[in-house]
């Protein structure tokens, strides 16, 4: 019974690709007829809401839309709001839904209403960076000297902070851990910002923020990053802070802790079932706003990696992404489905 | 006194036609939103997110404070004249602002919030322009036992006294925290009590069950008695305006307890809604006249007006020094300050003279601009209350439902809204009391991270909740006010065989 | 005791709920509000580990609390029953006047989605105002001016669409 509903549903899908393929110069002419709805799955001020909000306000200057753009932001369970949202509106399109890894990550550990193949990729616009991050004023002056601390110390008494459980940070954290085979105690907040206020308040020993999460704390002497995990050093930027610039920092791998490259991607999804040149469409349209002069002085400013991947390549990150996860998770005990 | 200096030249920045153009343009629109009950301060800012896009970031700042101030006052409107609070923040000015109504006295009720606001505020901001080296040093000293400190404070100062059958006082603040677990755990990074549901995901909307509990179940009431108005309408005269104005210094120990109290909220950050309910709270406990909050006493409205406009201000520096939303509102500001180019640290107050000093200073004219035009819009209000009650009825159903949709745009929260609505209706004919299930649900989930946030820096041992003495003493005081009614009956039942004898 | 006994309520208005009834109904209630979150909370770990209490903790123990208290004041009520008994919470007539206010919420909110919210908030004051004898002027102005007003507010100032059905479709506003 299941088995024919799904070939069922195969057929209609089919059916409906199909029939928008048919003429050809339609395919290519297709525009939103109404307002779009840029769904974001996180809070206002997020990393992910200024993401869609500077992409809209691109949209905005160069008119890249023939029509207005709503942002909503569903930012509920860590964005599972958002994703269910976008999963619910099947064949919408007019819903763009904006997020990060997390589309494909949440769902292996926690319950949610959506499968990471469900949503129709669209485009990756830019990658987060991450850097091991400490106070300011601590003895620390290298990340190695901070992993032989740990070692020396009590390891469980070493707190290092993070946003959410079992997300982005706390998986970077576990690896960390695993890199130096050593158990550190991870502390849960709400948001970036937090924990480096928790950090520059010397409640917490070490974080593992975006640099944008903490620039403003580096600038004024709270915070600052001892390694980043990238696989060659940021390109040089002028000083943020006694002299020392981004271009300046470790890799963390050059430190010791053995993990080459994690980077967050920030991501655009339409629902599930859309036709393919509405995918197509949407996909150009941010290519543009990529190109734009503006979206380069943005991921510049936040410390992003500027790199655009189509839907093609999105499916293979997503691929790749979720098996290594799949492993860590498993290890970790924190899978679900 | 060089933040004085500083002042005077963000006057310089702040005060040009545009700029005041802008907070009036602001100001209005935030008394809309404010008004309407789902729309609060954050739908507004982030309505006006987009136009600012285009602007410098001082006009920007200028335009999306402005829009904040104006919500905040037009939630106090509706809480007085409909029982229906328009903003969270103003859930507590029902408490006294309503009856103040309903006795015919809507007019001083207003007039009274307003302006006890427009106290808090300025209180506020003169602590923003004199201490903010300090406050932020102060704010960093915050970990999480400080927070759950901050919280249990001012759970422990609003429900210890509170009357009420204590067992239905229980059951309400038990509902409370147990809606507020509903939806993502950020601890474990479960979902908690959503059945597999997907419209739980989210979380029981705050907004929602308050929509349901006070409008509908408000007007529920009322329509059970009989079909006629509760606030009688009454003629607003700038006679009866400046009687209550003239009245107001007199409230200058409210007037100043709810501004620390305020303050204290902001910077800690506990937050506006939970700070005008531990002022509401604790000048039931500690005023002349507490006995009678709650039948209509003018502190009652004073209280938490102050403390919630006090609290609204002063978070606004943390969130510029630190990065620290204490709110939705400044969430979505802080967004902005980002996409205009600004990272939020310490050196913003350095390196962006213009636009905090600007900012500042437009805090103190754009408060004043904010008084005077909602005082405005209350001959507005009261030509609604002169429509008969059986055509307002039905209006103001449709903008509880409008209000509940625009929370999350779901068909779900509607049927909430019902719900709740019966809820409220129940709990009031049976005596239970409301606003400890409000409480517990503004600061429940936030209180129970920071507590096993506490637990697992300290390894599960409750000696970190006096591992210092700041918080050791919020603790300390905390556990003083709700342990004082048991304390103070125990001593009056021991007293009194000894009198007898 | 003897006073409270036997007040009707003003108007001479019939009996339906007496408060004795209307606390069992209320401790009802509350029982199966905790059981709820005893159930939901039993799907994660309600014990007290090692870095303090788990996700399920605080609710099972909320749940737990909401059931004693809810046992606690269905006694209190038993013992007072015949007070309680004799009190009337609700009469026939405010009953019926609060179904025929609380009905056409429920058939507002079930509208809602189906039929768009402009066109069930529409039907639902039209219906109201002409049920109260305002006339059917009255009853066209309040709707059609409900509608034009938060269609402009919520369409074009607030870009924060209402829901909206097949007559928006229709119109080709949708």
């Amino acid at each position: 019974m299941r088995l024919s509903a799904a070939a069922l549903g195969a057929a209609l899908g089919l059916a409906a690709t199909a029939a928008t393929s048919l003429p050809a110069y339609a395919q290519a002419a297709w525009k939103p007829s109404k307002p779009v709805e840029f769904v974001v799955s996180s809070g206002p001020g997020g990393g992910t809401d200024t993401f869609a909000r500077t992409v809209q306000s691109i949209i905005a200057k160069y008119e890249l839309l023939p029509v207005s753009v709503i942002v909503s932001n569903k930012g509920g369970g860590s964005g599972a709001e958002g994703f269910v949202y976008g999963r619910l509106a099947e064949r919408d399109p007019h819903k763009l839904i904006f997020g990060t890894n997390n589309e494909w990550l949440l769902p292996l550990v926690a319950k949610v209403a959506w499968k990471p193949s469900d949503l129709t990729p669209v485009a990756a616009m830019a990658f987060d960076e991450f850097a091991i991050w400490v106070k300011a004023d601590s003895p620390y002056k290298t990340a190695a000297e901070y992993v032989a601390a740990l070692r020396a110390g009590q390891a469980s008494e070493f707190r290092m902070g993070g946003s959410q459980s079992k997300d982005t940070d706390e998986i970077l954290a576990r690896m960390v851990e695993r890199a130096i085979g050593i158990r550190f105690t991870y502390v849960p907040f709400r948001g970036g910002a937090e924990v480096g206020v928790q950090l520059a308040g010397g409640h917490i020993h070490s974080n593992v923020n975006n640099p944008s999460e903490s620039i403003g704390g580096w600038r004024g002497g709270q915070v600052r990053p001892v390694c980043i995990f990238a696989p060659q050093r940021l390109p040089a930027s002028a000083p943020v802070h006694n002299g020392v610039g981004w271009g300046d920092i470790p890799t963390c791998a050059e430190q010791g802790i053995n993990i080459t490259e994690y980077r967050m991607p920030r991501t655009v999804f339409l629902p599930p079932r859309v036709p393919e040149n509405v995918a197509a469409y949407y996909a150009e349209v941010m290519k543009k706003v990529f190109d734009t002069p503006e979206w380069k002085e943005f991921t510049e400013r936040t410390l992003q990696t500027a790199r655009f991947l189509g839907a093609e390549e999105m499916r293979a990150l997503m691929t790749q992404e979720e098996a290594a996860s799949r492993a860590l998770f498993q290890d970790l005990g924190w899978l679900v489905n | 006194m060089e933040n004085l200096e500083a002042l005077m030249h963000g006057f310089s920045v702040a005060i040009s036609f545009q700029h005041i153009a802008l907070m009036i343009g602001g100001v209005l629109l935030g008394i809309l939103v404010g008004v309407l009950p789902g729309l609060g301060a954050p739908n507004g800012v982030t309505l006006l997110l987009p136009l600012t896009f285009t602007m410098d970031p001082v006009s920007a700042i200028i335009l999306l404070t402005s829009t904040y101030w104006g919500a905040l006052f037009g939630g106090s409107t509706t809480s007085i004249l409909f029982n229906i609070p328009g903003e969270p923040s103003s859930v507590a000015t029902t408490f006294d602002g309503h009856p103040m109504a309903r006795q015919g006295k809507a007019t001083e009720a207003l007039t009274t919030a307003f302006l006890s606001a427009g106290f808090g505020a300025f209180v506020g901001i003169v602590v923003i322009t004199l201490l903010s080296g300090f406050v932020t040093s102060f704010a960093l000293r915050f970990a999480p036992p400080e927070y759950f400190a901050v919280y249990f404070l001012a759970f422990a100062s609003f429900v210890a006294f509170g009357g009420g059958a204590p067992m239905k006082t229980v059951v309400s603040i038990v509902t409370g925290f147990a809606l507020a677990t509903v939806g993502m755990d950020i601890v474990s990074g479960g979902m908690r009590l959503t059945f597999d549901m997907p419209e739980l995901i989210r979380g029981v909307s705050f907004l929602v069950v308050v929509i349901g509990l006070f409008g509908i179940g408000e007007l529920l009431l009322t329509m059970e008695d009989s079909l006629e108005f509760r606030p009688v309408a009454t003629t607003l005269s700038p006679r009866r305006v400046l009687a209550a104005a003239r009245d107001l210094p007199r409230q200058w120990v409210a007037l100043l307890r709810s501004a620390a109290i305020g303050i204290w909220m902001g910077i800690t950050p506990g937050g506006p809604t939970a700070a005008s309910f531990m002022s509401y709270g604790l000048a039931r406990r500690f005023s002349r006249n507490g006995h009678k909050f709650g039948t209509g006493e003018a502190e009652g409205v004073v209280s938490p007006e102050t403390a919630d406009h006090a609290a609204g201000t002063a978070a606004m520096l943390p969130m510029l020094a630190l990065g620290i939303p204490g709110s939705a509102t400044a969430a979505v500001m802080l967004g902005g300050l980002m996409i205009w180019g600004l990272n939020p640290g310490p050196m913003l107050f350095i390196e962006q003279r213009d636009f905090v000093w600007g900012m500042i200073a437009s805090m103190y004219l754009s408060n004043i601009v904010a008084v005077v035009l909602v005082l405005a819009t209350v001959p507005l209000f009261a030509a609604i209350l002169r429509l008969p009650f059986t055509i307002v009825a039905p209006l103001i159903v449709v903008v509880c439902t409008i209000s509940a949709w625009s929370v999350a745009s779901a068909g779900f929260d509607l049927w909430l809204m019902l719900v709740f609505g019966v809820v409220g209706w129940g709990m009031k004919k049976l005596d239970y009391p409301i606003a400890p299930l409000v409480l517990a649900m503004v600061i429940g989930d936030k209180a129970e991270d920071a507590f096993r946030q506490s637990m697992i820096i300290s390894h599960g041992s409750f000696g970190i909740f006096w591992a210092n003495p700041l918080v050791g003493g919020i603790a300390t005081l905390a556990l003083a006010l709700l342990l004082w009614p048991l304390a103070s009956l125990a001593l009056r039942r021991l007293r009194r065989p000894a009198a007898a004898g | 005791m003897a006073q409270e006994s036997g007040a009707a309520q003003p108007g001479g208005d019939a009996p339906l709920l007496s408060r004795l009834v209307l606390e069992l109904i209320g401790a009802l209630v509350v029982l199966g509000f905790g059981a709820t979150v005893i159930w939901g909370a039993l799907e994660h770990e309600v014990g007290w580990g090692e870095d303090g209490p788990q996700a399920g903790t605080l609710p099972f123990w909320l749940g737990l609390v909401a059931m004693l208290a809810a046992v606690v004041i269905a006694i209190q009520a038993l013992r007072k029953s015949e007070v309680l008994g004799a009190q009337v919470m609700l009469g026939r007539k405010a009953a019926q006047q609060s179904a025929a206010f609380l009905l056409p919420i429920a058939a507002l909110v079930a509208l809602a989605v189906p039929l768009g919210l402009y066109l069930a908030m529409g039907i639902y004051l039209f219906g109201m105002v002409m049920w109260h004898g305002h006339g059917l002027k009255a009853a066209v102005i309040t709707a059609v001016s409900a509608i034009l007003f938060n269609w402009v507010a919520f369409e074009y100032w607030f870009m924060l669409p209402l829901p909206k059905g097949p007559i928006e479709a229709w119109l080709g506003l949708a």
